[in-house]
């Protein structure tokens, strides 16, 4: 009876710790197990979604994808660490004792370079060295080197090691360009051979991303750089942008920005280089703001064309300050339509004064100033309008030449855009198509943003536009036969609350032909140093370029 | 007593048709994870192919490329613009 006792309490026992040891491995080790048992039968692929191409109006890539490799190895396989990292140095032209520390490391994976071409591939798999791999993947390329780079952006890396896109384009539809990446198991035979793939909690295999196709126009791109970069060299400027937009759609078909930089390289430059100016700089936009407030004032039926200004004869005093023209030039009882020839800040008071705080504000926000437009474009920033109570009666008056208060470029433009359309605003828009993996493409449609003012206001402040350009101070820059409606601007910059007498924002705002407007153009340089204004630096850039357009339109001189 | 035997002689085929009809398959999925393999491997080195000679295209064709190459054989930009445009009716019977 004892032995039979015995026999059953040691089985029991042993049933019991087989039991107990099941439900360690069945349960407490299950994930772990589970994740042993199918690296034995296959390996885990994490698949890497080819990222989108970002195509010119002409079907172009400007942004593309290129083939790269990512060197990597095993410190454990590595027998001379030494020549190997004096070779890798050589070729991969990096510092020889970071190799060699990533080489001396106890592991058995460390990367060694990222980017490298075929051909630096080829060299290096030639010298054999054992324990160095190579793995492919694809790199952004840019055909036409830095070209459009502040707006298009650039690809980096983010926490987890993944692309990702940053500002411009790159940065606003980087869910679209990027795809969705997925894992999957290679299962292999008994004998190491391939089976079958699957994916690991995804339905496919991931999709590669979408491409865009954008509304910029590549020639007239590569025209408008080079037309900026010789500007700003010829004038001493520090910095420069130009802006252009087809105001009855809203299509973006060219934005520059000087100082740009190179996006294969973004690592080396810092924040001001990779910014898009264009719609996040904020300044005083001067005299180009004028047309905005005069047409306002012609939309409410305030002012005309032909209305007298009775208090141009000298310098206004407001609230204590005293405001003068930009050249001490004064016309008594100029017409509004003089006014904007002569860019008169004083006719401009008297403006703002007629239109009162209540309509300025009102019209400020039609034009949509005070908000971001909506471009399509990551990095847009617009600051608010200061509320009604903490104007002042000098604000009114100096907004009314615009002098204090700030916007970005790309307000002015869309704003602008509107007198060049009979008076309905759209919306700013970079990206025409999103054409996805399979070539179905989307288009984008165009956006309506408001009417701030009436076709019949457009029409009048055209003509007031066209008289500034063949009379005003940049008439000698412009061109014969055509009819261009523009405006000059040499804003002064607040510098520690004062406005430095030698430092200007030059710019010069304008659209071509007044009678069927094909573009708006803003062009801005930041602070000239041969000449000042807006009139001798901007206006001329903005006239060659409008010439070449002309050429490219196939636009003849009405005249 | 016959039914009994042909039923198991039945059943007995049945299943050895099954076995060969799995082994039959097992070793056509193992032979074409193979080749899919070959063939996934062949697609991805073609699309390496492709994407480096899509990147020579579009840098022989970059519009910087060419502009350089043209400048070094001898082209000049042109200043001078004309327009020819037809003499203007002196009625236009509007």
């Amino acid at each position: 009876m004892i032995r039979f006792r015995v026999v059953l309490a040691f089985i029991t026992i042993v049933f019991g710790i087989i039991v107990l040891r099941l439900f360690y491995w069945q349960v407490v080790r299950a994930d772990e197990l589970t994740k042993l048992g199918l690296s034995q039968y296959g390996k885990s692929i994490k698949i890497e979604p080819l990222r989108g191409e970002i195509k010119t109006s002409d079907g172009f890539p400007i942004v593309a994808n290129k083939v790269s490799y990512l060197l990597y190895a095993n410190p454990k396989e590595v027998k001379d660490v030494a020549s190997m990292s004096y070779f890798l140095s050589q070729e991969l032209e990096m510092d020889e004792a970071s190799i060699s520390a990533q080489l001396s490391q106890n592991l058995f994976w460390v990367p060694l370079g990222r980017g490298l071409e075929s051909e630096q591939k080829d060299v290096i798999e030639k010298m054999e060295f054992e324990g160095v791999g190579f793995e492919q993947e694809f790199q952004r390329y840019y055909p036409e080197a830095s070209m459009a780079a502040n707006l298009l952006g650039f690809v980096g890396r983010d926490d987890e090691g993944n692309t990702k896109g940053y500002f411009g384009v790159e940065g606003y539809y980087d869910r679209l360009l990027r795809g969705k990446g997925s894992s999957a198991v290679q299962i292999n035979d008994a004998l190491g051979r391939p089976i079958l793939a699957r994916a690991e909690g995804e339905q496919s295999f991931g999709t590669d991303g979408s491409s865009l196709v954008l509304n910029i126009d590549r020639s007239i791109q590569y025209l408008v750089e080079k037309e900026l970069k010789d500007g700003i060299e010829r004038y001493g400027a520090s910095g420069g942008m130009v802006g252009i937009i087809e105001p009855k759609s809203g299509k973006i078909i060219a934005m520059a920005n000087f100082p740009s930089f190179d996006p294969r390289s973004y690592q080396i430059y810092t924040d001001t280089e990779y910014k898009n100016t264009f719609i996040s700089n904020l300044y005083e936009p001067g005299s180009t703001f004028k047309p905005l407030v005069m047409s306002a004032a012609f939309n409410e039926n305030i002012l005309t064309p032909v209305s007298k200004c009775p208090i141009c004869s000298g310098p206004v005093s407001v609230g204590g300050y005293d405001l003068h023209t930009w050249n001490d030039e004064y016309y008594s009882n100029s017409t509004m339509l003089e006014v904007i020839q002569h860019s008169d800040n004083t006719g401009m008071v008297y403006t703002a004064q007629k239109l009162g705080l209540d309509r300025m504000l009102k019209y400020l926000d039609r034009y949509g100033i005070g908000e971001t437009t909506g471009i399509d474009l990551e990095g847009e920033t617009a600051p608010e309008i200061k509320a009604k109570s903490e104007w002042y009666e000098v604000d009114l008056a100096t907004t009314g030449f615009g002098q204090g208060i700030s916007i970005t470029p790309i307000e002015l433009l869309s704003a602008f855009s509107s007198i060049a359309n009979k008076g309905v605003m759209m919306q700013p828009q970079v990206v025409s198509a999103v054409v996805d993996i399979d070539g179905d493409e989307t288009r984008i449609a165009a956006k309506k943003l408001g009417n701030p003012i009436s076709p019949e206001t457009a029409k009048t402040m055209t003509d007031v536009l066209v008289n500034a350009v063949d009379k005003g101070e940049a008439k000698w820059a412009s061109l014969d036969g055509y009819k261009i409606a523009g405006k000059t601007g040499t804003s002064s910059i607040p510098i520690e609350g004062k406005y430095d007498p030698n430092k200007t924002i030059a710019s010069f705002i304008g659209f071509a032909p007044a009678d069927n407007p094909k573009f708006v153009m803003l062009v801005i340089l930041d602070r000239p140093t041969a000449r000042i204004y807006g009139a001798e630096t901007a206006a001329p850039i903005f006239f060659s370029i409008a010439q070449n357009l002309f050429s490219y339109y196939g636009i003849p001189p009405s005249d | 007593m016959k039914k009994p035997i042909i039923i198991l002689i039945l059943l007995f085929i049945t299943i050895g048709t099954l076995v060969v009809a799995r082994s039959v398959v097992s070793a056509r999925i193992t032979t074409s994870g193979l080749e899919l393999s070959q063939i996934r491997q062949e697609t991805h080195d073609l699309r390496t192919q492709n994407a480096i000679l899509r990147e020579k295209i579009f840098s022989l064709s970059s519009l910087t490329q060419v502009s350089a190459r043209a400048e070094k054989v001898g082209f000049v930009e042109s200043n001078q613009v004309f327009a020819i445009s037809g003499a203007k009716p002196i009625a236009r019977g509007e």
